[in-house]
């Protein structure tokens, strides 16, 4: 012990107590039981993590560190993980399932040399993803079964996410200057445009609410982005966060009582220079994971995913 | 758009990071804040994994340290109504508390016998001048793992026993400032060891693991640098030119590396900067770095960046 270390302790003996007490008051239990799935750089490359934002213990469950792991999700049962990864290949990025401890992964798409597939969502026993064929032709959004069979380019589109019924798939595309929200049917036809707003920005991300009856996504505020919700026919858009920065990534709690999102200060995606800067630098202070109530009150940061969070726009998605 | 991007890379500009695939295979215990709450984390600084062994205990945790056979982790929490000692199991069960001082009296800085026998450790506060006539410094006392067999064995403080059990290496403060003192375990034949007198406190020294060495911290300009000695003084050997605040020092078991706390500022010699230090508890300012034995290639450890060891807690490494 410190000798001047020790009698400022004193000092502060009462203000620590009340600092500890107010953390502890700010957390009051509300996240116990809850585990979020996210990318993390805090090993060097990106892995997948299961994060108790209650405890704050993380469990590195992807462990490969010759690859880069994104975009994980649940099975709608919490058993398994899906995810994308660049390990069968420098700058392509195929579709994997594992079990949600890790074990037993195996790739589900095998696509062409550099091409990305994205942002997969589960419903039954299909899932949904983007793909970015990354030879210059039209970004779709694909389908395989969980066994890896019936791979399927379904329709154009970017950002795919399957409702939790399986019958619709909101995206989004571009129309005119930037990309509104959209659905379809899930074997691509009916498509149907939700919000007008042309987001220049991008990282529209729409996410079904577990209960199916509502859509959340981002949309630009000048040059902010910004979180909204809206019913599955585009009714009642409500803007969540008023934060000023880029939200993006959302995702709710599986009793719709929170949602969790990322917060950077810059769309570095948008530009090439400062994308590739933003990857190589891998600063792992710039991209927190907030938390905030389903009706956007009390936005704050989600201390134990404060810090080494997702590079891309991958979610850090609540286990339902 | 070329200078947003510009405005971009100024402030994503930040930190540097150092990865670790080089600690493969260690594991590492330390006090973090990642939850809101200063906790008790083990933590893998290859993959990243943590695990909260003190989850919202509600109170302040920290100091950890391994017992020998790493099955068993000693700290000290403020849970009882002031800081005292307690064991708990590396899976977070069998909590024990061991010592039951009241309020004024602060326990802290334990280190274990490497035949598991003995925990040793400092008592602070208006103990020391009831129990230890003409003191003024803390109590150096030993107690067994079961909480028996209290004993006061001197006086001092940041003790720290050699793994043979044989002797205990201390802090004293003489008229200019703080040394290094040795005495045999049951408080007999006190010798200085080291002669720079210095004001900066944090002297928290440790052990190699075979005995051989002491490292410890002594002043360098207005910097804490970290040092190694044998264990009678001879052969004083500067590891570190930092130039800020490089504390409490960890040797892993296979002699390989040390860990250690690097603050931007050395705010616990004033009682003002100390209460603003724990009050605003920013996460970025005391990473836990480590080095080569001889202190070759100092650099973070990225799993222990942010949000730990704000008090003088060491980042242990996990006895084989």
């Amino acid at each position: 012990m410190r000798n001047g270390e020790e009698k400022s302790m004193r000092k502060v003996a009462f203000l620590l107590g009340v600092i500890v007490l107010f953390a502890a008051i700010g957390w009051a239990g509300e996240f116990q039981g809850s585990k979020i799935i996210i990318t993390s750089v805090v090993t060097g490359d990106t892995e997948l993590f299961v994060v108790d934002p209650y405890f704050g213990d993380w469990q590195n469950i992807s462990r490969s560190p010759a690859s880069q792991e994104r975009y994980p999700m649940w099975s709608p049962d919490g058993s398994k993980v899906v995810f994308t990864s660049d390990r069968d290949g420098e700058d392509t990025y195929n579709v994997y399932v594992m079990d949600a401890d890790g074990s037993n992964v195996h790739a589900l798409t095998h696509v062409k040399p550099h091409g990305d597939c994205y942002f997969p969502t589960w419903s039954g026993n299909l899932i949904y993803f983007g793909y970015d064929p990354g030879d210059g032709s039209e970004a779709m959004i694909g389908r395989v079964s969980q066994d890896g069979r019936g791979f399927t380019l379904i329709a154009p589109g970017r950002d795919p996410a399957i409702s939790p019924d399986g019958k619709t798939i909101a995206f989004t595309q571009k129309v005119g200057k930037g990309y509104p929200v959209f659905v379809m049917d899930a074997d691509g036809k009916n498509v149907r445009q939700l919000t007008t707003h042309e987001d220049e920005i991008g990282a529209v991300t729409p996410t079904w609410s577990p209960d199916g009856k509502k859509i959340l996504y981002s949309d630009t505020i000048g040059e902010t982005l910004e979180l909204f919700v809206c019913d599955r026919d585009g009714k009642n858009q409500k803007q969540l966060t008023h934060l000023g920065k880029i939200a993006s990534s959302p995702a709710w709690s599986p009793d719709m009582k929170y949602i969790t999102f990322r917060v950077t200060d810059y769309p570095y995606w948008r530009y090439p220079d400062s994308k590739e800067y933003v990857y190589r630098e891998k600063k792992p202070d710039k991209r927190p994971v907030w938390v905030m109530g389903a009706d956007g009150s009390n936005p704050r940061i989600i201390e134990a995913l404060h810090f080494h969070c997702a590079l891309d726009g991958s979610r850090g998605v609540w286990k339902p | 758009m070329k200078h947003i991007g510009l405005i971009a890379l100024m402030f994503l500009a930040g930190s540097s990071i150092g990865w670790s695939e080089e600690l493969a295979g260690y594991k590492l215990v330390t006090a973090s804040f990642r939850t809101g709450n200063s906790e008790i984390f083990i933590v893998d600084p290859a993959t990243g994994d943590a695990k909260n062994l003190t989850p919202h205990s509600g109170s302040y945790n920290r100091y950890p340290a391994w017992s020998p056979d790493g099955s068993v982790v000693s700290f000290v929490s403020d849970r009882d109504g002031t800081f005292n000692l307690y064991v708990v199991g590396t899976d977070g069960s069998h909590l024990q508390q061991l010592t039951h001082e009241k309020a004024g009296v602060v326990a802290g800085m334990q280190s274990w016998t490497a035949d598991g026998r003995w925990i040793y450790f400092g008592l602070f506060g208006k103990v020391v001048g009831e129990r230890w006539p003409n003191s003024k410094h803390g109590l150096i006392c030993r107690i067994a793992p079961d909480g028996s067999r209290f004993e006061i064995v001197g006086e001092g403080i940041d003790p720290a026993v050699s793994p043979d059990g044989s002797t205990i290496v201390f802090a004293r403060v003489l008229s200019q400032g703080h040394v290094l003192f040795a005495m045999n375990s049951d408080g007999g034949q006190i010798r200085q060891i080291t002669t720079h007198e210095y004001r900066l406190a944090g002297v928290h020294a440790t052990w190699s693991p075979d005995g051989k060495k002491i490292i410890y911290a002594d002043q360098v300009g207005d910097g804490l640098e970290l040092f190694m000695c044998d264990p009678d003084g001879k052969d004083q050997k500067q590891l570190t030119a930092l130039g800020k605040g490089a504390t409490s020092p960890s040797v892993s078991p296979d002699m390989k590396w040390i860990s250690f706390r690097l603050t931007e500022e050395i705010y616990w010699t004033d009682p003002a900067r100390s209460e603003r230090a724990y009050k605003e508890r920013k996460a970025d300012l005391r990473p836990a770095w480590v080095m080569g034995f001889d202190g070759s290639n100092p650099h973070v450890m990225e799993a222990l960046h942010y949000q730990t060891m704000i008090d003088g807690s060491r980042a242990s490494w996990k006895p084989r």
